[in-house]
């Protein structure tokens, strides 16, 4: 994905997703300037905003609230929301457990994880999930 | 008429915290509108819209509880209903840079 320039996109963009996230993530998950918003007329919390064009081609306006520490993910009209959010989760690895809402009659692909997963940096280490039980391993057949 | 006596308008209870602009309460209780701009102006499709929590204002936040007679957007994240320019009811106070709806502010909250 690449920042946009603000006159790479003349219309208006659409709620398609909203996902849970710290600003961590944000900043890891999505590398591009954000432009930082706090009129109160303009957003509903201190917001950082940015439009972005992923590798595929598609535009994605992006705004993440400070207190609510939820990303609202919009497109535009003429792009079809289930292909969108298929090109989005290719680049960007939510979880599907932080995806908090989807527009009526959207998909998730079926390749989003479940839940964070962090890889042990030890040799031979296990995978584990950051919420639940561990992963097990099937023992080997002898 | 005050607001004890004024019907509630068709969609609500909505809310708006002010936490972070402790003058906007009595500019809408006063006023009997929420304005609205557009959300930054990093790409050039942004158009203003007026923006509330959806249901009633929550404990222990500084903020005003209204109702209103305008349609939220249907493309709206529920949780954080929205009123865009050009969408029936929504006043235009200067095109593509202010719009306003007009409410019946039901609780108010100031910071103590």
């Amino acid at each position: 994905m690449r920042a946009a320039q603000p006159d790479e996109l003349c219309e208006n963009a659409f709620p398609v997703m909203t996902a849970r996230m710290s600003e961590t993530e944000l900043e890891k998950w999505f590398p591009v300037p954000f432009q930082d918003i706090t009129d109160p007329w303009a957003v509903l919390e201190p917001t950082r905003g940015a439009l972005v064009k992923l590798n595929s081609g598609e535009y994605v306006v992006l705004y993440w609230g400070g207190d609510s520490q939820e990303l609202t993910v919009r497109i535009p009209a003429k792009v079809d929301a289930s292909e969108f959010l298929a090109s989005f989760f290719r680049e960007v690895p939510v979880p599907r457990s932080r995806v908090s809402w989807r527009r009526p009659g959207t998909h998730l692909p079926r390749n989003v994880a479940a839940k964070d997963i962090a890889i042990s940096s030890r040799r031979n280490g296990r995978a584990s999930v950051r919420s639940g039980k561990p992963i097990q391993r099937r023992p080997r057949k002898s | 008429m005050s607001g004890e006596t004024r019907r509630k308008g068709r969609f609500g209870p909505f809310h708006r915290r002010s936490e972070h602009n402790p003058a906007e309460n009595e500019r809408i209780v006063s006023s009997g509108v929420i304005w609205g701009r557009p959300p930054g102006n990093f790409f050039a499709g942004l158009i203003p819209c007026v923006k509330a929590w959806d249901g009633p204002l929550p404990d222990g936040f500084v903020g005003i509880e209204f109702f209103t007679d305008i349609e939220p957007d249907p493309w709206s994240v529920p949780k954080a209903p929205e009123w865009s320019q050009g969408r029936p009811g929504v006043i235009v106070l200067e095109k593509n840079e202010l719009v306003a709806i007009p409410v019946v502010v039901t609780m108010r909250r100031d910071a103590e």
